[in-house]
Order: structure tokens, then sequence, then C-alpha cells
């Protein structure tokens, strides 16, 4: 056995793409077509962050003129009062009702998380709002990239964890703002705080696509960590993660990170909830409780 | 990330088993997931670009650049290719996956 089995695997799975980018690029519509874009990959974080590279196209994109940046908060705080004793309270019922791995509440469960959660943070949430609810409440989130918020937009407008680069395609429901122009604190945050649900994987998504699609874009949510109670209110920005990752949700960088999950496997079993708030009045970001 | 459209049809778990089992690594196996993604991606694009008439296929990839995740990407193949490209799909997917797997042998 070789001393490194999964590098030799790599080495010809690396053999294997190259033999399918070939069998593409015999195309000439798709060898002109991928001349100016990253299509190959583009699903994969780092994979097509260095694609990019290679094609020079992350380079032209950041000496691209930036757009007039609305002055925004740097912190977003809920308007409730800090108190620590709720998110105590919180933490500690949380913990004995809800279970530690992927899971859709049951009904009785989902009523007692919800009367815990909007007695404590004053913001109400539901598991299931206007009749739609998703697969899970309780899984798995991982890190995800930035997303752009508009046409034009580069990594070095985020003005945090710029590390964590930007995903090349756009997120599932499109640009945060149509352009430059639109662009508002309203869209800073929602990028900011971003989460991803697995829309797609809807029982009815392929029938009611349309009309979830306006239902989930952008839609908040509330993201709790029950390991230490940390809460962000979120905008739904992309649908995902697929399947196959193990994972149910994803969250930007800097909701990740409030959440205490931007290190290590970056990743984390947390309980996602509706934010139910038809008048918009709840600020996109930590809790504060 | 969001997922792609044509997710529904690929599936990796024995892959994904496999890799996971692994001793190297997290950093490397996780190259190595993301690497077979591409693959996987790629064989399902150079199927469909061969099945598709060239006239098509720049709307094609403007349409998947744009929407990736979007389950009309699918219907606009039934559209020009045929009701059968959903079946290829899965089938071409599984014959990448088989070779997949046996470059992790």
């Amino acid at each position: 056995m070789p001393e490194n089995n999964l590098q030799n695997s790599i080495a010809k799975l690396e053999k294997r793409s190259d033999q399918l980018r070939k069998r593409i690029l015999k195309n000439p519509s798709a060898k002109k077509f991928f001349k100016k874009s990253s299509l190959l990959a583009f699903n994969l974080r780092e994979k097509s962050s260095r694609i990019l590279a290679g094609a020079g196209l992350v380079g032209s994109l950041l000496v691209m003129p930036m757009p007039d940046s609305p002055s925004v908060p740097m912190e977003v705080s809920q308007p409730v009062k800090s108190d620590l004793s709720n998110q105590q309270k919180v933490l500690g019922n949380l913990q004995e009702i809800i279970p530690h791995q992927p899971t859709k509440l049951s009904s009785d469960q989902a009523q007692k998380v919800e009367e815990l959660i909007s007695q404590n943070t004053q913001i109400n949430v539901k598991a299931v709002l206007d009749g739609q609810s998703l697969n899970h409440h309780i899984g798995y989130i991982g890190f995800e990239q930035h997303l752009k918020r508009y046409p034009g937009d580069t990594l070095s407008g985020h003005d945090e964890i710029q590390e964590a680069g930007m995903a090349p395609g756009l997120g599932a429901f499109g640009y945060f703002a149509k352009d430059s122009q639109d662009y508002s604190t309203k869209t800073y945050l929602e990028e900011k705080y971003y989460c991803v649900v697995q829309t797609l994987y809807l029982e009815n998504w392929n029938t009611d696509h349309r009309f979830l699609k306006d239902w989930y874009a952008f839609r908040k949510m509330m993201v709790i960590n029950p390991v230490n109670g940390k809460a962000v209110v979120c905008a739904i920005g992309d649908a995902g993660p697929a399947e196959w990752t193990g994972k149910q949700f994803g969250g930007s960088p800097e909701t990740m990170q409030y959440l205490d999950l931007n290190k290590g496997p970056k990743k984390g079993l947390i309980l996602m909830l509706f934010v139910d708030d038809p008048e918009n009045k709840v600020p996109l970001g930590p809790v504060n409780y | 990330m969001a997922p792609l459209f044509y997710d529904h049809l690929v599936i990796k778990t024995s892959i994904i088993e496999i890799i996971n089992q692994k001793p190297e690594p997290e950093n490397q196996k996780g190259k190595a997931l993301q690497l077979i993604d591409d693959i996987i991606y790629e064989g399902i694009m150079a199927h469909v670009l061969e099945k598709l008439d060239t006239k098509h296929h720049t709307t094609f990839l403007t349409q998947v650049q744009e929407r990736p995740y979007d389950p009309e990407l699918i219907n606009y193949l039934k559209e020009h290719i045929g009701s059968d490209i959903e079946d290829e799909i899965r089938q071409e997917a599984d014959k990448v996956v088989k070779k997949i797997l046996k470059d992790l042998q």
C-alpha cells in the first residue's frame, strides 16, 4: 500500500478531471465560453477561487473601481435589553428540549422552543410560518464564503473576514441589490448576516419553486447555537448546502464568527427558526439578550 | 454553497463513505471531495453539451452560470434535447461515480 493512498487517488482524479475538461472544450462554443468564464466547478469554494486566480479574473475583479458604500454601523444590536440571565435561561432550557442531531421538531417541541426564545429575546420566532417549514429545524451549519451583493461587487469591499473569500457564483436568490446605486445598509446587512437553507429539498420545491423561491428569498431567520446560547438574526441569501455534505445550513463568515463556529471544522449544530416579523422591525445581526 | 440543478440526480454516498474512512488529514479529504465534485460537474456538462444542439450551448451555459441551482435548467434540457435527459444525466453521473470509486481504490 502506498504511503499516502489518498494523495495517489487525488493525482488520478486530477487526470480524470483534465480528460473531462478536454471533452467539454471540444465543443467550440463551450471553448469560447470558458475562455471568459470559470464555469467549471464554480460551486466549489477554494477550487473555484484557484481557477479564477489562474484565469486572472480575481485580479481584474480586485482592481475594478469600488462603488460608493454607505456609512454603516460595525455592530448591530437588537432592540432588547441586555440581560445575561435571559440567555442563560434559554441556554439551560433549550439543551433539555432539543435533540443534538439534525431534526425537524415535533409540534410539541416546536411550541416549547418558540415560547422559550420569543419570551427571552422579545423576537417572535416560529418553526412553521405561513404554512411553510424547513425539513430541519436543528442541523449542522457550515462556514460559507461572502456573496456578491451587486454586480461588480468585490471581496475588498467586504469589511470583515476577507480570508473567507467570495463565492464566484451568485446566491440562489441573486444579488442582494440590483446595482451599486441600490446597495443600502439593508442589503449590506443582509449579506453580512446571511444564512443558507435547503429550500431545494422541500417536498414541494419542484412543483411550487416559483412561489417558494419568492417566499424564502432574504427571509429573516434566527439561528441559535445551543452550546453557548449565541443567536443571530440572518437573512436567507442562498439555497443549500447539498445533501451529501452532511450539513443542513450555511452561515456567512460574520454569522459563523458570532456563533463561535468559525474555528476548527467551521461547522456546528444549531437551531434555525423563522422570525415572524410582518412589520419588518427586527434588525439583522447578533441578538443581545 | 448553493446546490446545483442536477444534485438530485447524483448519488455519491459511497464516495463520501470511502473518503471519510481514509486516515489522511481532513484538509486532504476536503481537497479530494472538492475535486470529485468538480469531476461530476464536468462529466455532466460534457454529456449535456454533446447532446445539446450547438446553437443552444451559449444560452445554456449562460443560464447555468446565472442560476446554477435552478430546476428550470432541467426543463430547458428536456425541451431542447428530450424528455429522457434527466435519466441520461442520472446514468452519466453513475458512470462518473463508478470511475471515481475506481480511482479511490
